[in-house]
């Protein structure tokens, strides 16, 4: 078997799959010894390191070391003259190498699933594993001390073992399965001080909303099975594919005609990452679930798992037809500039953060729905650095104070250096500022809106207006945010006092997170990747289920002017926002509290959280609760009674076969004994001791048999 | 000839026999029985049985009868109460077969021993001499009745013996 | 009018049953002796008077047996009333008294 071939990725992807959950069973088993109070991390931390090894490998040998066959231009799309609507990327499978697990086997269905690895796949496991294994780092200097310590390393094991599986898998069915057992282990996180009050309801509201969600994931899986017949992707593409070449037909469901089927399987599907992605309107959860450890935020509800909404879209993408593609790109833009709105007045830095995250989660959709494939990747990409590195600083900053709210916090940049620094760093990136890597990617994206707009109806323009204006909202409340915490004059004095820089551990991820902000460009490190640049690596599949609908996508080609052309616009807006803080927070030309008295009612509104939470209150909670009442009542009174019943008729029973038995069967027995005592007792008064009483009875008796022997002869 | 002597002799039987029952002294009823017992030795000499009834005197009034005197005494004079309880019922059943066997006595009972009853002259002395030295009759149940004799005579005589106060 | 075998029937019966009445309802043990002499007899009595007139030839034996076995009743009879009294005298020495309800050691 060639998967034990040294150069094969064989091994490594196993590895990667396995290692975090053995750290996880090693961790869950030995959780109450007293190795693992102090000592926890070491064997996870181990796993993660091997793994974040063997991920570097696979990427050496996908991406590095490997030689595309043409190299055709960013932004090519179309089918290549010959016909042939075959996907052209590169891509390794391990049942092609014999390695596959058959999860299920009725004889109707046969679901194999089996590890697949192509440049998607290698750059998000080194994503991944690099921030999973600095996370690992850092908790161990935050959790330090906390008295569940092992046991927070096992679920960041699971975790991380859930989204690499949900990374490697090739069957939609097991994606389904990894994708709700990170929801798991998002509860489990997020609730993990679950003795405070918040953080328990906030895990129950991230998995319900993430469950609504799924259900229309899990309907959308069930529609493309009974459409083509099998979860497998490679064979849907396959399948897919034939059908837009017209060599074979879906199954009319319903009468519709198959780009209604596809359209409709696209939108159900997209529900899935909606929730997971924190797409409006299911993003509520995502604010909420900041109540968890700060590793799981940076972890979980940053780099990893709320991507993992946004690979899904890359992993389907030849599936969704030109209206499901319109409607990821409405949502990711209202999205985008209704989370950023949100971000300009919380006062809580993780909040903040929050929402910065859900706006830059709007963006990714935003880019995969205008056809920005590569971009929207990439932005996800080096979004999951600097954000996780914002949130690992902001956790070291609340390490140091104690507190989350930022108006007990100011000045901490003399005293907290190296975490002002490396946030500095991250909010510039996360800005945009030119040659740091989060521009690249958001300059992408705006390319290719801009485009999309040009070769479609007005309405199309939306998305790239949204992008341009978000990015000034989103400088301007990111630098709200360290002026807030790092700048100014101290608000709290006390807690001021007692701020200091946090231990190695914890600055060392930040530090490296940093750079990696800086250098995950696409460009820069040639020698490294052979010149290979990110577009080129994330070509996108054929549009199949575009041709099937009849429209053929035409995009235009992204050249060098319109590049420039974004960059201007990006520079005009960053210093546009810039201006504007200046003068609001450094100048206070009018200061933050008259722009709040002059929009009060906007003020209000976005306070208020557009009132999403009490929306849902009203309807899906108190609807869920009288289901749930009508339900425990029926269970109580018929369920219940009925079972009830039957141990009562039982207990019935049981009393009248006691009763029986002790009044029969024993009175039987007991008959016996009263008649033998009273028959003995007559019998013994024969033994009076006298002699003549004896002889009198001897005459009697011989009188008896005399008068016997008269009479019956 | 026969019937008189009969009559008389169980006559005075069964009047010894009533009189032993019912008399109230002990030395009355003694006496009484010296008289069944006489009696008893009349009717053997109706029924021919010579040397029996001889015997009966000899050995029964003279000897047992003699004996009773003694013992009597020998003993206190208490205990002259009737024991009344299993005294009725006995005394009742048995008078029934008795009934019975009367009532068929007078009617049928002669006619088991068909033909009639026997006149031949019933054994004398000398037969009851012979069968009690005859080997094939009565010989060795003679030895042992005197055995029994004297059994009986050693017993009697440790049984009478004064025990010494324990 | 001869007497036959059911008139000493009679004779015998009633000395016997006389017997068991004086035995059975009289407390003393001298009485009790007496009551078993005129038992006796009595079955000598009838022994005799079987020998006299009823001896089926068919069943064997000779008209010398009934008296031989009254013979035989006469000694042990004798035998027994001197052992007997003995044993009386025994009772008496035990409890003391002669009266025979009083040892009623084995009763219930």
């Amino acid at each position: 078997m060639d998967f034990f071939d040294g150069s094969a990725p064989g091994w490594h992807a196993l590895a990667i799959l396995v290692l975090p959950l053995l750290g996880f069973a090693f961790n869950a088993f030995t959780c109450r010894t007293a190795f693992t109070r102090t000592r926890g991390h070491v064997v996870p931390l181990l796993a993660m390191g091997v793994a974040l090894y063997c991920s570097l490998a696979i990427f050496k040998h996908a991406v590095i070391d490997y030689e595309p066959p043409a190299r055709a231009a960013a932004g090519e799309q179309a089918a290549p003259a010959g016909g042939s609507l075959a996907d052209p990327r590169w891509r390794w499978s391990s049942r092609d190498h014999g390695m596959s697990a058959t999860v299920i086997d009725t004889g109707d269905l046969r679901v194999e699933a089996g590890i697949t690895i192509d440049h998607l796949t290698a750059t998000m496991l080194v994503v991944v594993t690099i921030v999973a294994f600095l996370v690992h780092l850092y908790s161990v200097g935050y959790m330090h001390g906390d008295l569940r310590f092992s046991r927070f390393f096992a679920f960041l094991q699971l975790f991380s073992f859930s989204m690499l599986g949900l990374i490697l898998t090739d069957n939609l069915l097991l994606l389904f399965c990894f994708w709700e057992l990170v929801g798991v282990c998002s509860y489990f996180l997020i609730g993990f001080w679950f003795e405070q009050e918040e953080p328990p309801k906030a895990s129950i509201k991230a998995f319900m909303t993430n469950r609504f969600g799924d259900v229309g994931f899990l309907i959308g899986i069930l529609i493309v099975g009974r459409l083509f017949g099998t979860f497998d992707l490679a064979e849907l593409y396959a399948r897919l594919q034939a059908v837009a070449e017209g060599s074979a037909q879906l199954p009319p469901l319903f009468g519709w005609s198959a780009g209604a089927l596809l359209t409709v399987a696209g939108l159900c599907l997209f529900l899935g990452p909606m929730a997971k992605s924190a797409q409006v309107p299911l993003h509520v959860w995502l604010p909420d679930a900041m109540a968890g450890p700060t590793p799981v935020s940076a972890l979980i509800h940053a780099a990893t798992m709320v991507a993992a909404g946004v690979y899904m879209v890359g992993r389907i993408y030849f599936f969704f037809t030109p209206a499901v593609l319109a409607v990821i790109a409405g949502i990711g833009a209202v999205t985008a500039l209704v989370a950023a709105s949100i971000g300009l007045v919380h006062h809580n830095i993780k909040k903040v953060l929050a929402y910065s995250t859900c706006s830059q989660l709007g963006y990714m959709m935003l880019a995969l729905g205008v056809g920005g494939y590569a971009a929207g990747l990439f932005h996800l990409y080096t979004h999951a650095f600097f954000k996780a590195c914002l949130f690992l600083g902001a956790g070291s900053v609340i390490h140091a104070v104690h507190t989350e709210d930022m108006r007990q916090m100011g000045g901490l940049r003399q005293k907290m250096p190296v975490t002002y620094r490396t946030f500095l760093v991250a909010t510039l990136a996360l800005a945009g500022v030119p040659f740091l890597s989060g521009a690249f990617s958001k300059e992408m994206i705006v390319e290719h809106a801009i485009l999309w707009g040009m070769h479609g109806n007005v309405a199309q323009w939306l998305p790239a207006l949204v992008a341009i204006f978000g990015g000034g909202l989103t400088f301007f409340y990111m630098l709200r945010l360290m002026y807030l915490t790092f700048y100014g004059a101290p608000r709290d004095p006390r807690r001021f006092e007692h701020a200091h820089e946090s231990p190695g551990t914890m600055t060392t991820p930040l530090v490296l997170l940093a750079v990696l902000s800086v250098v995950s460009v696409d460009w820069l490190p040639i020698p490294l990747f052979r010149g290979k640049t990110m577009p080129e690596l994330l070509q996108p599949p054929p549009a199949l289920a575009s041709i099937v609908t009849g429209h053929a996508p035409e995009h235009g080609h992204a050249g060098l002017l319109l590049a420039f052309v974004v960059l201007v616009i990006s520079v005009a807006v960053l210093l546009a926002g810039y201006t504007l803080y200046t003068r609001t927070y450094k100048r206070r030309e009018p200061g933050p509290e008259a722009w709040v008295a002059r929009f009060a009612r906007t003020h209000r509104v976005l306070t208020n959280l557009y009132w999403f939470d009490e929306f849902y209150q009203a309807t899906v909670v108190r609807l869920g609760s009288a289901a749930s009442r009508a339900f425990t009542t029926f269970d109580v009174r018929a369920i219940d009674a009925a079972v009830n019943g039957v141990g009562r008729t039982g207990e019935a029973f049981a009393w009248f076969w006691g009763a029986f038995d002790r009044v029969v069967i024993d009175g039987l027995v007991n008959v016996w004994w009263h008649l033998s005592h009273a028959v003995s007792r007559m019998l013994r008064r024969i033994q009076t001791g006298n002699l003549q009483d004896y002889l009198a009875f001897a005459v009697g008796g011989m009188a008896l048999v005399t008068l016997m022997f008269l009479f019956l002869s | 000839m026969t019937s008189f002597s009969f009559l008389f002799f169980g006559g005075c039987a069964l009047a010894g026999s009533l009189l032993v029952a019912l008399m109230p002294k002990l030395v009355h009823s003694a006496f009484a029985l010296v008289l069944a017992l006489v009696g008893v030795a009349g009717l053997y000499w109706t029924l021919g049985a010579d040397f029996l009834g001889g015997v009966q005197l000899l050995v029964y009034v003279g000897g047992i009868t003699i004996l009773f005197i003694y013992g009597i005494m020998l003993t206190p004079k208490d205990a002259t109460r009737w024991s009344l309880p299993a005294l009725l019922l006995p005394g009742v059943i048995a008078l029934v077969p008795i009934a019975v066997m009367l009532n068929m006595a007078w009617t049928g009972l002669e006619a088991l021993f068909l033909p009639g009853t026997r006149d031949e002259p019933v054994p004398g002395t000398a037969a009851i001499g012979e069968a009690f030295l005859t080997r094939d009759q009565y010989l060795i149940p003679f030895e042992l009745a005197s055995l029994v004799l004297l059994a009986a005579l050693v017993g009697s005589v440790y049984l009478a013996r004064r025990r010494k106060e324990v | 009018m001869e007497p036959r075998l059911a008139a000493y029937f009679f004779v015998s019966a009633a000395m016997f049953l006389l017997g068991v009445f004086t035995m059975v309802s009289r407390r003393n043990a001298i009485y009790v002796l007496m009551g078993a002499e005129l038992i006796l007899n009595a079955a000598a009595l009838n022994f005799v008077a079987f020998a006299r007139f009823g001896q089926p030839a068919a069943l064997g034996g000779s008209p010398i047996d009934g008296q031989m076995f009254a013979i035989f009743i006469v000694i042990l009879a004798a035998a027994e009333a001197a052992v007997a009294l003995g044993i009386v005298l025994q009772l008496f020495q035990h409890f003391p008294s002669i009266d025979v309800t009083k040892p009623d050691r084995l009763s219930d």
